[in-house]
């Protein structure tokens, strides 16, 4: 089932991502340019989010400064204004509103119509008695209005921590006076990078919003539908199965008795469970964002320093265009990502509403298991990635460029703003190794990222992860295709079964240079020997002293002989990219084996053994027990 | 054999799901409910979907009173009652502090004693004593000029003819800003009107938000507080001040009048 080659797939992600960036530049004019500010535009909820973050002393300051405002439209007002005579109407005024106006927040939502706690308030503040009498006498305020605007902005970003809060950065021409196009072009990839970065950043928390709502939950009522039918398909491929003898009596049991009111109540109830897990994670993360958020703050001033940056020695117009494209890059990436989130979960949910019928069939029940997982894993990534985000951009904050004046250091600077840009690449690319450990098609269609050049040296990591990935896929699905009883891992006895076959092939290069065909025969012969001492031999090669259920397994999966020839089909199908570029894949599996060496530790005994094969079964989730077996 | 029986139940699967889909995509849509035809309220729905009333601003009185202007003598009828409210509105929301003396006596005419006197004349009392004349005064001596007809609609909360009433009248006008230009705004003047040979304000209130007049009004009535406008004259209504200002306040009840500004 090879659907679409690994360099098909990744040449569609770089049309896809080019498309997203074209279109992230041509709006991102547009943008810019309806920035002026309406007269009535509150803080949104982002920035929200980075005042609810500052520390208490910034934020007392910017309410006092924001309750200045509330008193000076107040004391515009006539009336008020000449019944506080001769006092300073102003600071009563601001005093009066500091007394029950507590918080930034309750400044920003005070109702203006609502003008008794102020007048209440008022003779607190030291008020003369004419403007309390004219207050609570009833006459009303003609003209209050509340804070919004550009009285707002200039009102927070005049306070310190303002100017983080509204995520506001002046770019300098990197160049001053640009000469030639490619200068002016540095130019413009400077101030693109930069304002794209800061304004992709404090927005990043507004795109990513998933919620299990009546809308979902009518798409699964849908698709559950059409689960059901699928189920009752599944039955009676069941029944089939089993008449056949393929299933043995236990495994019918489970499948009837206990998988298949499962997969009906999930059918009902899926998407309650869906919403509590949702809302469960939606608070997790909410209860990290405000972190993050600081975080991302602190590396916004980071951001505003390289707006200052100038062209200066090496760091020149070319670094320049590579760098900040490269962040540019990043950041409408990490943008992307957490786009797509919501897409992802809600077709995965109803991927899965439509799988549900699946449960039944042992064959085929670990699918939905992967995608159930893999749905969890995309709705758990995203307070993970906040969390990793907050961590990577409190280092960066850390570094000595951003440091009290900075550094006038060409290349400190140069390499600090390469460690912002390859930090949101390695972010943005980061769950395509979910992909790696769930993989969902059998072959390598999901492998996203397995021949992707590396962008950044950092990112060299997920590259090798992405080898690894890659190497246990194919394996995998080798053996899956010849057959489990050859040595796949099948319960219990499947550890003794791979200990006693002397065929297994030893390490990643005997499938690039040796004969696959000739592995998997003595692979499977030899496993069934070691097997069964008393072995009696059929007249097909595979021993007649089976359990019932390897019996059903193998014959379903036709003759070994063929089995094994279709593995070395496959595997050098799979692998011939691999020889043509011998020295890129060998490369790529060293430092996946090195990967694996250093994940799996608590395999290590066994993967000494058995290195190359242990190793890797050591790394795929084994999903066959699943089965009950 | 596998094969074939693994391509059959392929194209079976397949065949039931296009089924299926297309009988759900196709199953008729819930009958969308029809909109209830309006009732016919006797009167013609205006611009902003109020509707709108025969009275008119400035009109219903016999004679003037002693400002020569404020029209007196009505006929008792509810009409007139609502005509009675827009036409001492500006009694109430005008200051001026050369014309104040007339309009206090004028108020003093056509209203009975009471304690809503001191409240609604606190303001421009507050300018008739000033030692130093607030800053901000427009178009000679102006702090407040009322502009009934840019408001122009009327809620009869309750009415007994030639007994009593209470009317909120929603006016438009120009306030002045300390140190800076005058504003325009909007804003509802509720009154209660009491029959004694004519329609006399026997209380009256700038109803103020989450307050109802002890009673006699649903709601303050809506306000323009909050919104802010460029012109220093109330601006002809459109649909989406109108939301704005109805925000807190309910729609119902509230009649143009059939000279408002539009």
């Amino acid at each position: 089932m090879q659907t679409l080659s690994v360099s098909r797939t990744v040449r569609l992600v770089g049309v896809l991502l080019s498309l997203f960036l074209v279109v992230g530049v041509l709006a991102a004019g547009p943008a810019q340019a309806a920035d002026d500010v309406s007269k009535s535009e509150k803080l949104n909820a982002d920035q929200l989010k980075r005042l609810a973050g500052l520390p208490s002393d910034q934020r007392d300051k910017i309410r006092d400064r924001l309750n200045q405002e509330l008193a000076k439209g107040a004391c515009g007002d006539w009336a008020f204004h000449t019944s506080m005579g001769a006092s300073d109407c102003e600071t009563i005024s601001a005093k009066a509103f500091g007394s029950f106006l507590t918080t930034p927040e309750k400044v920003l939502d005070y109702d203006t119509k609502n003008s008794i706690p102020f007048c209440a308030a008022l003779s607190g503040a030291g008020a003369p008695a004419t403007a309390t009498t004219w207050c609570a006498g009833g006459a009303a305020f003609q003209e209050f209005l509340p804070i919004a605007g550009v009285v707002l902005r200039t009102a927070v970003s005049t306070q310190p921590g303002g100017q983080f809060v509204l995520g506001a950065v002046d770019t300098v021409a990197f160049i001053a006076n640009a000469k030639d196009g490619f200068e002016k072009f540095a130019n413009s990839t400077k101030e693109a990078g930069v304002t794209a970065t800061n304004e992709v950043l404090v927005n990043l928390l507004k795109v990513s919003h998933f919620e299990v709502d009546d809308g979902f939950r009518t798409t699964w009522a849908i698709f559950s539908g059409l689960g059901i039918i699928l189920l009752t398909l599944m039955f009676f491929k069941l029944f089939r199965d089993y008449s056949d003898e393929k299933i043995d009596p236990d495994t019918m049991r489970e499948s009837v008795i206990w998988y298949a009111p499962l997969a009906i109540l999930l059918a009902l109830f899926g998407p309650v469970l869906g919403y509590v897990a949702n809302n469960a994670l939606i608070s997790l993360t909410e209860s990290i964002s405000p972190w993050t958020a600081t975080q991302i703050g602190d590396f916004s001033t980071s951001i505003s320093r390289f707006a200052s940056y100038e062209s200066n020695g090496v760091f020149g117009p070319l670094a320049a265009v590579l760098l900040f494209g490269l962040l540019f890059v990043g950041a409408w990436a990490l943008l992307g990502l957490f786009a797509l989130a919501p897409i992802a979960l809600y077709l995965l949910g109803v991927g899965i509403a439509l799988m549900l019928g699946f449960m039944i069939h042992p064959e085929h029940r670990a699918r939905v298991g992967k995608v159930g997982s893999l749905w969890l894993g995309i709705a758990l990534s995203k307070p993970l990635l906040l969390l990793i985000m907050g961590a990577l951009f409190s280092f960066i904050s850390s570094r000595p460029a951003f440091q009290g004046e900075g550094t006038s250091d060409a290349l400190v600077n140069a390499s600090s703003v390469f460690i912002a840009a390859a930090a949101m690449v390695i972010l943005a690319f980061s769950p395509a190794l979910l992909f790696k450990f769930v993989p969902i098609l059998p072959s390598s269609a999901t492998g996203l990222g397995a021949n992707r050049p590396s962008i950044a040296g950092a990112a060299m990591v997920a590259g090798a992860g992405a080898g690894i990935g890659a190497m246990i896929r194919q394996r995998r699905t080798m053996q899956a295709q010849s057959g489990p009883a050859s040595g796949g891992p099948a319960g219990s006895n499947g550890a003794g079964q791979r200990q006693a076959s002397p065929g297994l092939p030893v390490g990643p290069d005997n499938d690039m240079t040796g004969s696959p065909a000739g592995a998997g025969t003595g692979r499977r012969s030899a496993g069934h020997v070691g097997r069964e001492a008393s072995g009696t031999q059929d007249p097909t090669p595979a021993p007649d002293t089976r359990t019932i259920a390897q019996a059903q397994r193998d014959d379903r999966a036709g003759t070994p002989a063929g089995k094994a020839a279709a593995a070395a089909r496959n595997g050098a199908a799979a692998f011939g990219k691999g020889t043509v570029t011998a020295t890129r894949g060998s490369a790529k599996i060293a430092a996946g084996g090195a990967t694996a060496f250093l994940l799996a530790g608590r395999e290590a005994s066994r993967q000494a053994a058995m290195r190359g094969r242990q190793g890797v079964h050591s790394m795929a989730p084994d999903t066959d027990h699943i089965s009950g077996r | 054999m596998s094969t074939k029986w693994k391509t059959i139940i392929t194209i079976a699967v397949i065949a039931v799901i296009v089924a299926v889909a297309v009988v759900l995509i196709n199953r008729p849509a819930e009958q969308a409910a029809q909109p209830e035809p309006s009732e016919g309220t006797g009167m013609v729905a205006g611009k902003l979907g109020f509707p709108v009333s025969k009275i008119n601003i400035g009109e219903g009185g016999t004679k003037t009173a002693a400002d020569g202007k404020t029209p007196i003598g009505y006929n008792g009828t509810c009409d007139s009652a609502a005509q009675a409210a827009g036409n001492y509105t500006h009694l109430i929301e005008d200051v001026n502090a050369s014309t104040w003396a007339q309009q206090k006596k004028t108020l003093a005419e056509v209203g009975k004693q009471g304690p809503w006197i001191g409240r609604v004349t606190s303001s421009g009392e507050l300018v008739a004593n000033a030692k130093d004349l607030p800053p901000g005064a427009f178009d000679g001596g102006w702090y407040s000029r009322s502009d009934v007809a840019a408001g122009g609609l009327y809620r009869v909360a309750s009415c007994e003819a030639k007994k009593q009433a209470v009317v909120q009248v929603f006016t438009g006008g120009t306030t002045a800003r300390v140190n800076s230009a005058p504003k325009a705004y909007f804003r509802t003047v509720t009154f209660e009107l009491t029959w004694a040979n004519d329609w006399q304000i026997s209380d009256a209130a700038i109803v103020q938000s989450g307050q109802d007049f002890d009673g006699r009004v649903q709601d303050a009535g809506p306000t323009s507080l909050g919104t802010a406008f460029d012109g220093e004259s109330a601006p002809a209504l459109k649909n989406e001040l109108v939301n704005g200002f109805f925000a807190d306040a309910s729609r119902e009840g509230w009649v143009e009048y059939a000279n408002a500004k539009r």
